[in-house]
């Protein structure tokens, strides 16, 4: 194998790898603050608000797991699913720590 | 990712179904059997004659034998295991009187006896292993299906973004083309059940919510618990107030009934003999596609009512709606009979997929008579996940005939048997070159599911001749079934053997022909 | 009964879109047929399918109905693919002067 298929191979190694842990832990972690934060804004209720944001976590985790290897830049995925995670989070929060729980 | 969106997109759906496959195939055929749990765990009892009863006075029946052998209990109840089978399971709670090993549930046949079987764990063991699995904590087990069932979903989806000529090739379905005619296998049971395909894969997710994705309810409760009493309440026996006679079941039950206009599924029963008694009657869980039941609770020295409780709110009665649709419990038997297609062409879909993964790679082998390791261990994965689950269940069946009644743990080696011939054929698959591994394998599966009529009707009285004569149709559809799937395997072992004799034939022909003529 | 309605309709719908379809009208036919023929037989088709929606609806429940629909659509499609292919392949091995 010469230097330059090892690099290449190398390097679509470690793309897949980076994109894999874009779309499983990483997506974990942003799904589960995308459903905190519907979970406190869906109406009806707590019970119907966190029931409801449950059953459509299964269908954003999917997606934010497809996005994970249809865009085109790895670094730009990176970026913006640690952006909605913080971001999430943060305003998931606010709303528990001034809202409370049951 | 290079390549385009589609090309991703398709690499996505290959790995995420080759990686989760050999697990899909086993999760899609034991809940495919699942459908009709309640016809093989009848099967796997051939001592049990069942006797169809009303609810109300199967409830009653229940009562009496509760009253008998479970006087001092906090708390009786009673389930009915839905329209297909007469009996009752019964649970209960012993006083503190009672001693720590004694008995916490029985089954009831339709007459309110005892039921006296052998000990099995019948179909209900394979509707459990596919979520459940086994051998495994199932706190993991879940984790693990619903890895591969989140998997599952991506695929699907992905694969619908992939297929371009989704339309065009809807009617395609050629034969003894190869790879061509794997894709199309693959295509026609993805495509065409793609409604049940996607249904029961999302709904299977939302079954075990909580247990992927608890943070929603953390987002609300501080205490999951409380969380489960405002969503589920489940009622606990109260203060006990001095003894009083419990007023009869049967009239209670049948005023539910005439009130929700379907039966009742199930009763439990608080207090029971004390004057703070309550008897709490819900509906049955397959009268209606919503899972969760409705419930009336009366005063069990009156028999007055006291509470009447409907699941409501949208996101409650989608989830009830969700694992309604998935579990299939409220389908009559058209219907039951279209899911349990739908499951099969859910396990082509599968298996054709597997299968086609080593196909085209073998077309793309630099050296096709020495593969790469990857390669043979998906081959041999293949064999092993394909042929060996399905020999594993015929021989779990041969096992529920032959194990000797009354020895100590009988169901659990009634088990153990089936994932050794699993396992049987895993080992095999290592040990043989693959093509050989194919033929073998599935002619011991054709042989094992061939037996298992035969075995049948060596060791019980209910055999198929003597089924088809007093019109049993669950024994002799049962044992029909078992042949046509023999059928199947030994079909599939000699077109394999077929193919294998024409590649080897061509490879002679070539080796025969003169170098000179190879040249194109 | 309406089960064995539901099935049918299922069969017709798809077996009147697979007829539209070029490839599969030069399988069956041996030619290709006019567009507006094609047209009328996907319309056709597709309403087919469409009104097995609500004579289930009306019969069996909106709910049910809508489970049982989809289910017979599943194997009205695939009893028209068998066919077709049993009708392609006999069709191809026929010794015409095609």
């Amino acid at each position: 194998m010469s230097r330059g298929t090892r690099i290449l191979r190398g390097a679509r190694a470690r793309e897949i790898t980076a994109r894999a842990l874009a779309a499983v832990p990483l997506n974990y972690a942003v799904t589960s603050a995308l459903t905190v934060l519907i979970a406190r804004l869906l109406p009806g209720g707590g019970a119907q608000a966190s029931i409801g944001a449950t059953m459509l976590s299964f269908a954003i985790f999917a997606g934010l797991a497809m996005t994970a290897f249809a865009v085109r830049s790895v670094a730009r995925l990176w970026i913006a699913f640690v952006g909605i995670a913080l971001f999430a989070g943060v305003v998931d929060w606010m709303l528990i720590h001034w809202g409370g729980r049951l | 990712m290079k390549g385009g969106f589609r090309q991703s997109m398709a690499w996505l759906h290959t790995w995420t179904g080759l990686l989760l496959g050999w697990l899909l195939f086993a999760i899609f055929v034991t809940g495919t059997s699942a459908y009709f749990q309640e016809e093989i765990t009848r099967w796997m009892t051939p001592e049990v004659r069942s006797v169809p009863a009303d609810p109300a006075s199967g409830f009653a029946g229940a009562v009496r034998w509760l009253e008998r052998e479970a006087p001092g209990a906090s708390e009786w109840s009673a389930y009915s295991a839905g329209k297909r089978t007469a009996g009752l399971q019964l649970y209960w709670v012993n006083g503190p009187d009672a001693s720590a090993d004694a008995p916490t549930e029985a089954r009831l046949d339709g007459a309110g006896r005892k039921v006296e079987a052998r000990e099995t764990l019948g179909g209900w063991f394979l509707y459990r292993f596919h979520y459940d699995l086994h051998y495994i904590n199932w706190y993991w087990a879940r984790w693990l299906v619903g890895v591969a069932a989140m998997a599952m979903l991506v695929a699907i989806l992905s694969g619908i973004v992939t297929h371009k000529k989704i339309i065009a090739d809807f009617f395609l379905l050629r034969f003894g083309k190869g790879q061509r005619s794997w894709l199309d296998v693959h295509n026609v049971s993805s495509v065409l059940f793609l409604p049940f395909i996607l249904m029961i894969t999302y709904t299977g997710l939302v079954s075990l919510a909580t247990h992927y994705m608890p943070w929603g309810v953390a987002a609300n409760y501080s205490d999951q618990a409380k969380f489960v009493d405002a969503a589920f309440p489940w009622p606990a026996p109260g203060e006990r107030a001095g003894a009083a006679p419990l007023v009869p079941v049967a009239p209670l039950v049948e005023r539910a009934e005439h009130g929700w206009g379907v039966a009742a599924g199930s009763i439990r029963i608080l207090n029971p003999g004390d004057r703070s008694a309550r008897i709490i009657v819900s509906s049955a869980p397959d009268s209606s596609m919503f899972v969760r039941p409705r419930s009336i609770t009366f005063d069990g020295v009156t028999g007055r009512q006291i509470d009447a409780r409907d699941p409501s709110g949208a996101a409650t009665n989608t989830e009830s709606a969700m694992i309604g649709l998935h579990a299939g419990r409220y389908a009559n038997m058209l219907l039951r009979v279209l899911y349990f297609l739908s499951g099969l062409a859910g396990c082509v879909m599968v298996a054709s997929g597997l299968i086609l993964w080593t196909v085209k790679r073998r077309a793309r082998l630099p050296d096709p008579g020495r593969p790469h390791p990857g390669f043979r261990l998906v081959e041999k994965l293949n064999i092993a996940a394909i042929v060996g689950l399905p020999f594993g269940i015929a021989v779990y069946f041969l096992a529920n005939r032959l194990l000797s009644l009354g020895i100590e743990g009988r169901s659990e080696q009634e088990i153990d048997a089936m994932f050794i011939a699993w396992g049987a054929i895993a080992v095999w698959a290592i040990a043989r070159p693959a093509r050989r591994a194919w033929i073998e394998s599935l002619s011991a599966a054709a042989l094992a599911f061939v037996s298992v009529p035969i075995v049948n009707a060596l060791t019980t009285s209910r055999g198929l001749p003597a089924s088809l004569m007093a019109g049993d149709s669950i024994f002799a559809l049962f044992d029909i079934a078992m042949l046509v799937i023999a059928a199947g395997f030994c079909g599939a072992a000699f077109k394999v053997a077929q193919r294998d004799a024409g590649r080897a034939a061509n490879r002679r022909m070539r080796k025969a022909s003169p170098p000179a003529t190879e040249v194109a | 009964m309406i089960h064995i309605l539901l099935f049918l309709f299922a069969f017709l719908g798809f077996s009147l879109l697979c007829l539209a379809r070029e490839r599969h009208q030069r399988d069956l036919f041996g030619r290709k047929l006019a567009a507006s023929t094609a047209r009328r037989l996907r319309r056709g088709g597709s309403l087919c399918l469409l009104l097995a929606y609500p004579a289930a609806g009306s019969i069996l429940g909106w709910g049910y109905g809508a489970v049982e629909w989809l289910g017979q659509l599943s194997v009205g499609a695939l009893v028209t693919v068998l066919l077709l292919t049993r009708l392609s392949t006999r069709r191809s091995q026929r010794p015409t002067g095609a």
